[in-house]
């Protein structure tokens, strides 16, 4: 019976940890799953809860044949993801990420030449998606239609002594389902008064021309940054 | 091996078995209690460590790493669990028998093409066969199903497309040499081994007429209503899901340490040859226990820098062999076979990618 009552607990707050992402842990659940697989997270939760009610059920008979004192380590660890999600309120993946997942070349980063293939091609055409923040997935992927034409780009800034020519990396993550593949785009951005004072990890609004920098071979998208403000993490901090 | 004669409609269904008294547990179930204390040690030390401006950032990097392999798979996992209940209880022994028992061959080439009727990832793979196994699956089969179901799939199959532009050469190349890999370590592999010798022993013990469940089902229950044979899967499910979901928890934190400390610069920098790239790469789908329908677009990303045979190499070995599938496969394989069949999936995937190199060059 203890067991099973152990069980219990642990299905329930199960339960409630995906239930609590889905509600006011959304803004936790964005930063770890793409939200077209959030489904998965109601599905989740909707057998738990399941299991929930049949563990209860079945508790009244019983007759495990292993004790508690033989079980609760897997039961407790069960309970160590719900205990990191408390470390993910202040985690970010940053410029650390970002050296250790991006491709160091000579004289700076490799872009990979592939992008996740989610990105909305239908709205490729649409006039409304020229304005306002673009993302960096759809800069690469349509950069013939904004090549020397002004962009306006929301990123996280990485200063690197490494970089030539005083070029500073604006950069995001990418993400296919979740942020365990997560992947570094990004942008270079030429030198700029209003850059200095910038630290590194600081989030941008960058608007500036849109150019194609080439060094050793490497093609890589910059920008002349003409504005630069300071702004808020986006809600969704995955470029699709 | 039970033919169809043999059988009665009464033992399609698991049988009521009587309680079994409390026993002491053996050798390996008392190493692995002090094995998941230490985990739970390590995981408590980091988490506190995590705490000080020095180790914030890595801890962050770990949790967000951690949550989100265990918030995508875990899931999966139920969904697998589930299904292999609804196995457990509605599908009929003599069906099983009919497609997998008597020809050990057929069996087995069948097997390898599953996962195109059922597209499973790699962690809900593994209670589905835990239950095939329970319902007289041969080993063979059951091995074949198991490294091939994940790859052989429509779902990474459409991935792999979208991650290589299309080309439709990487995704032929990939389930064709996942299938056949699967194929040929279940032939090898169902062949050597007993399924006494290869399986835990709860599994070992149960035989295709009973469920061998540990709960006290009534009669009622086995043979009554549509309702009480749901329930009854239901509890099926829900053993399966507490005898392995701790394995994914274990294996997704030391994946996601590995992610959160090691640079993909690290692995790249050793492949200077072909044999080199391969045995990168497959250290890294071994490391980075990334989900079958996200890898290509990892792999995708070493195009140009290293040869396909080496990008193929870490698409076909990550779905059947990470850290995450090696501690999930203990719920239901002994230490021994999982030792034995990790080596025989390493070296398969190995020399079949070198083989592919050499012998039909391709570039991707």
């Amino acid at each position: 019976m203890p067991l099973r009552i152990a069980q219990t607990c642990l299905l329930a707050l199960w339960a409630a940890f995906f239930f609590w992402l889905l509600s006011a842990g959304q803004p936790h659940l964005a930063r770890i799953l793409h939200p077209r697989l959030w489904w998965l997270v109601a599905a989740g939760a909707g057998i738990v809860l399941l299991f929930f009610f049949v563990n209860l059920g079945r508790m009244r008979r019983s007759c495990a044949t292993v004790s508690l004192w033989w079980q609760w380590p897997a039961l407790a660890i069960m309970l160590v993801p719900i205990a990191y999600a408390y470390p993910l309120g202040q985690a970010r993946l940053n410029s650390d990420t970002f050296t250790r997942l991006a491709m160091r070349a000579q004289g700076g980063f490799a872009q990979g030449e592939t992008m996740p293939g989610s990105l909305d091609v239908s709205s490729l055409n649409d006039p409304v998606a020229d304005q306002g923040d673009i993302p960096l997935t759809r800069l690469y992927a349509k950069q013939e239609r904004y090549l020397g034409k002004p962009v306006e780009v929301v990123c996280q800034l990485l200063k690197d002594d490494a970089l030539p020519d005083g070029l500073s990396i604006c950069y995001r993550f990418t993400i296919f389902c979740c942020a365990a593949d997560a992947r570094p785009i990004f942008v270079f951005l030429k030198p700029n008064e209003t850059l200095r004072s910038q630290k590194t990890d600081d989030w941008l609004r960058v608007q500036g021309e849109l150019s194609v920098h080439e060094n050793n071979g490497l093609r890589t998208l910059q920008v002349q940054p003409e504005r630069v403000e300071k702004v808020k993490e986006p809600s969704f901090p995955f470029v699709f | 091996m039970h033919t169809k004669q043999s059988k009665q409609p009464s033992l399609e269904l698991p049988l009521y078995q009587p309680p079994a008294p409390l026993h002491d547990p053996s050798l390996s179930q008392q190493l692995g209690w002090v094995a998941g204390i230490l985990f739970l040690a390590t995981a408590l030390a980091l988490f506190l460590l995590g705490q000080s401006p020095a180790w914030s950032s890595l801890i962050g990097n770990l949790s967000i790493n951690f949550l989100a392999m265990v918030v995508e798979a875990l899931p999966f996992m139920l969904i697998g669990s589930l299904a292999g209940g609804l196995i457990e209880v509605f599908v009929p022994v003599h069906l099983v028998d009919r497609v997998f028992g008597h020809h050990h061959l057929r069996s087995i080439l069948l097997a390898g093409g599953m996962g195109l009727a059922f597209p499973v990832c790699e962690c809900a793979i593994v209670p589905v066969v835990r239950r095939l196994l329970g319902k007289g699956v041969p080993l063979g089969a059951a091995i074949t199903f198991l490294l091939s179901g994940p790859i052989v799939n429509v779902v990474v199959a459409a991935s792999t497309a979208i991650a290589y532009s299309y080309n439709w050469q990487v995704v032929i190349l990939r389930l064709g040499s996942g299938y056949v890999i699967a194929v040929i370590l279940g032939l090898v592999l169902g062949w050597i081994w007993q399924r006494g010798q290869a399986l835990v022993p709860d599994l070992e013990t149960r035989s295709v007429s009973s469920c061998g469940h540990e709960h006290c089902a009534t009669g009622a229950e086995t043979h009554g209503s549509l309702f009480g044979r749901i329930c009854h899967a239901l509890e099926h499910a829900l053993d399966d899901f507490f005898a392995i979901a701790f394995y994914l928890v274990i294996g997704a934190f030391i994946a996601a340490f590995v992610r959160s400390t090691f640079s993909l610069e690290f692995f790249s920098g050793l492949s200077a040859s072909p044999w080199q790239a391969i045995v990168v790469m497959m250290v890294m789908a071994l490391m980075l226990n990334l989900c079958s329908e996200a890898d290509a677009f990892i792999a995708a990303g070493f195009r140009g820098l290293l040869p396909a045979s080496a990008q193929l190499a870490f698409m076909v070995l990550g779905p059947m062999l990470d850290i995450k599938l090696l501690l999930m496969y203990m719920g239901l394989f002994r230490a021994r076979f999982i030792a034995v069949a990790a080596f025989s999936i390493v070296v398969t995937v190995f020399a079949a990618m070198l083989a592919l190199h050499y012998l039909f060059p391709v570039s991707f």
